[in-house]
């Protein structure tokens, strides 16, 4: 309070370093920490996926007979469930409302732990194939669609040109396994899929006390019967087994990590600008130093104190960064091109309050202990005298503050030069050759409802006249 | 009171050499000096003849380059900076030419300082704190900032400060530079008083009529010890 000045200087440059590392932590905290929401047992979650052992990198999805067998074999899974993706579009209403939706084995949610608010689970019996049609419906669909109507639940709705009976309302915030709105049972055969199609996502719950590794053994003995009873589709294939999480997280872990580290480089950068800053000001504060030496402080307790005075600096940064950072959140949110899956959530719990207030501290020491050590140590005769040198304005303060700004600009060239090698790369991914032009083009999705296109070649005759040659 | 024992300070042999860009000064060289409980010495001298070197030294600002210094019969002379700082807190009380006194502290604060820095409890330093105010007169003005005061009220609470924890012997150098005439009288009459209550005081000034008013005189010139005088004699 007796420099506003540089105590805004400081506490702004803080901020932004602070609120721009507290922002990427709030992603990290979504993707790898924060405990998906409403799924139980979340650890005991694993992601199931055939793949051939020519490409052990690519996950193949599994094939509706492989995931029976598995189903049907496994010891060391509590449950096997499948997903596949789907289009639904309800009709009836004002106009079709098209939702993205999955279809989804009947015990799915069941040892997901995940209950409906309004009405019940799937029953066993709902995935048969003939079996009527019915769905669970999402909140959201369920508040704006249906107008959040309580006895929704034994009413039907047109869904792909079915009638569909809806059994059940899922919680607010529920998506599984993304963006999910509805949910039909699987009512798969395998006449219509058969082996040698691998196209189903498959989730399972490991036994208490079971080990993924474990899991994993019993699934790829499974697998190699699977292939030596069926080589003619399975020859070659295998089956991952992997945790539930790192497989959500696989695409954005390696990039969030480094976009963390690049904005933790720019934290440095306002640290030791903050350093140096505190070095200048040591500068003019030398006399005041040097007079609590001469009157018995020892240099711990001057240290002491400069370093209390950085760390107030360093809190004021992290209120104010945390600020920044519901900005910089919503910054994010805003500028991103697709929906988030459901259990990426933004909120700021405990963890990101606490990474704002302990990267403060941190910082504080960071940018405070040096300055200290550095004003701790004037040349008390000279400085105690009037017109004498100050401590940390000699030429050992100016080289000191000299090799921070040289530290400053080697910090700040390594996140240029990542950046531009970042740019570089995107220039030239926009500019590959695709082998057409892409200008001037827009993309969409037609869904045709299997009622009104029942034989296969029907889809194929609407859009030859839907596109004109 | 006068102590005929062992000397409060002795120095023995003390020699000072600054370098610099690999020039050597001999600021002081082989001074002998003793300071006995109660006295009052001035140390006098033309300027660069060592005064506040040896002053500095006295004080455990600094260090000699060679020789011996006991501080009440203990050798002092090449302890670590914390140690010297830890003595310097107990043993001296510093009046220095400008004030020195903290501008964002108050009155009271500014004379709290060194008790702080000592680990005095809070209630036990208000009371040394008191007394060493009422002492120097400066009592009433406890709550002002040292920019609301004139120069000889500011150096009446560097007075206080240097006397508050009760020091075996009080340093003052030039106290009276940067002072009127009449402000400087006053403090002079200040240190004459503290002197005639038992305090051991040892003063640098390059003005005769202040010499005077100590019991003995030290006259140096290039660094070494040229007169040794008692005012009574």
């Amino acid at each position: 309070m007796k420099t506003p000045g540089f105590t805004l200087i400081a506490v702004l440059a803080l901020a932004l370093g602070i609120g721009g590392s507290t922002t990427i932590f709030s992603s990290i905290n979504a993707l790898l920490l924060r405990p998906m929401p409403l799924i139980q047992d979340q650890d005991r979650l694993v992601f199931v996926s055939q793949y051939f052992t020519k490409l052990p990198d690519q996950d193949a999805g599994t094939a509706f007979p492989d995931y029976l067998e598995f189903k049907k074999q496994v010891t060391t899974l509590e449950g096997l469930a499948a997903i596949q993706p789907a289009t639904f579009i309800i009709t009836g209403g004002d106009k079709p409302e098209r939702y993205l939706g999955g279809q989804i084995s009947a015990e799915a949610f069941s040892f997901l732990g995940v209950q409906p608010i309004l009405g019940r689970q799937f029953r066993p019996e709902e995935d048969q194939l003939n079996a009527p049609p019915v769905v669970l419906v999402g909140y959201d669909v369920w508040q704006n669609h249906f107008g959040g109507d309580r006895s929704v639940v034994g009413k039907t709705a047109t869904i792909n040109g079915k009638q569909a009976t809806i059994i059940g309302v899922m919680p607010k915030g529920w998506r599984f396994p993304e963006i999910c709105d509805l949910w039909m049972p699987l009512q798969l055969n395998e006449k219509d899929s058969p082996r040698g199609n691998f196209f189903l996502d498959c989730i399972g719950k490991l036994k208490k006390g079971v080990t993924i590794t474990q899991a994993r053994a019993e699934m790829e003995a499974i697998s190699r019967r699977i292939a030596a009873d069926h080589p003619n589709t399975n020859a070659g294939s295998s089956v991952h087994v992997k945790p539930f999480r790192e497989e959500l997280v696989k695409n954005f872990r390696t990039l969030t990590l480094l976009v963390m580290g690049a904005v933790l480089f720019v934290h440095l950068i306002a640290c030791a600008n903050v350093a140096n800053l505190l070095l200048a000001r040591g500068a003019t504060r030398a006399k005041e130093i040097a007079i609590r030496l001469a009157l018995g402080a020892s240099r711990s307790q001057i240290v002491q104190q400069l370093l209390s005075e950085s760390f107030v600096l360093g809190i004021a940064g992290s209120a104010l960064g945390l600020i920044v950072a519901v900005w910089g959140v919503d910054l994010m949110l805003t500028a991103l091109p697709t929906e988030i899956p459901f259990w990426i959530r933004f909120d700021f719990d405990w963890r990101v309050f606490f990474f704002a207030i302990g990267i403060g501290a941190l910082s504080s020491v960071i940018f405070g202990l040096f300055p200290a050590l550095q004003s701790s140590r004037p040349h008390l005769v000279d400085v105690l005298k009037d017109g004498g040198r100050s401590g940390a304005g000699g030429v050992k303060g100016q080289r000191t503050r000299s090799s921070l700004v040289v530290a400053e600009v080697a910090l700040a060239l390594i996140l240029l030069i990542g950046a531009g090698l970042m740019m570089r790369s995107f220039m030239t991914l926009q500019h590959t050759d695709i082998g057409a032009d892409p200008s001037n083009t827009l993309t969409f999705r037609v869904g045709l409802p299997e009622t009104q296109f029942p034989e296969k070649e029907m889809p194929g005759r609407f859009f030859e006249q839907l596109i004109p040659s | 009171m006068k102590n005929g024992s062992t000397p409060l300070i002795q120095l023995q042999s003390v020699t000072k050499v600054f370098l610099t860009d690999e020039v050597e000064t001999h600021a002081l060289a082989g001074i002998h000096l003793d300071i006995r409980n109660g006295e009052y010495v001035s140390i006098a001298g033309p300027s660069g003849c060592g005064k506040s070197t040896l002053l500095s030294i006295l004080g455990l600002l600094d260090t000699p380059s060679d020789g011996s210094y006991s501080l009440k019969a203990t050798e002092v002379a090449n302890l670590s900076f914390p140690e010297r700082a830890r003595i310097r807190n107990r043993e001296i009380g510093f009046i220095f030419q400008s004030f020195n006194l903290i501008g964002d502290l108050t009155v009271f604060e500014n004379v709290e300082l060194p008790l702080t820095y000592r680990g005095m409890p809070a209630s036990e330093r208000k009371s040394f704190v008191t007394e060493a105010l009422e002492r120097v007169g400066m009592g009433h003005r406890a709550k002002h900032l040292p920019s609301q005061l004139s120069g000889g009220q500011q150096q009446r609470v560097a007075v206080a400060r240097a006397l508050a924890g009760k020091p075996a012997i009080l340093l003052a150098d030039e106290p009276t530079g940067n002072l009127d005439s009449r402000n400087g009288e006053a403090v002079m009459d200040l240190l004459k008083e503290l002197h005639a209550g038992g305090a051991t005081i040892c003063m640098v000034t390059h003005d005769a009529r202040f010499a005077q008013h100590a019991d003995r005189t030290v006259h140096l010139f290039d660094g070494r010890v040229v007169e040794d005088r008692s005012m009574a004699a």
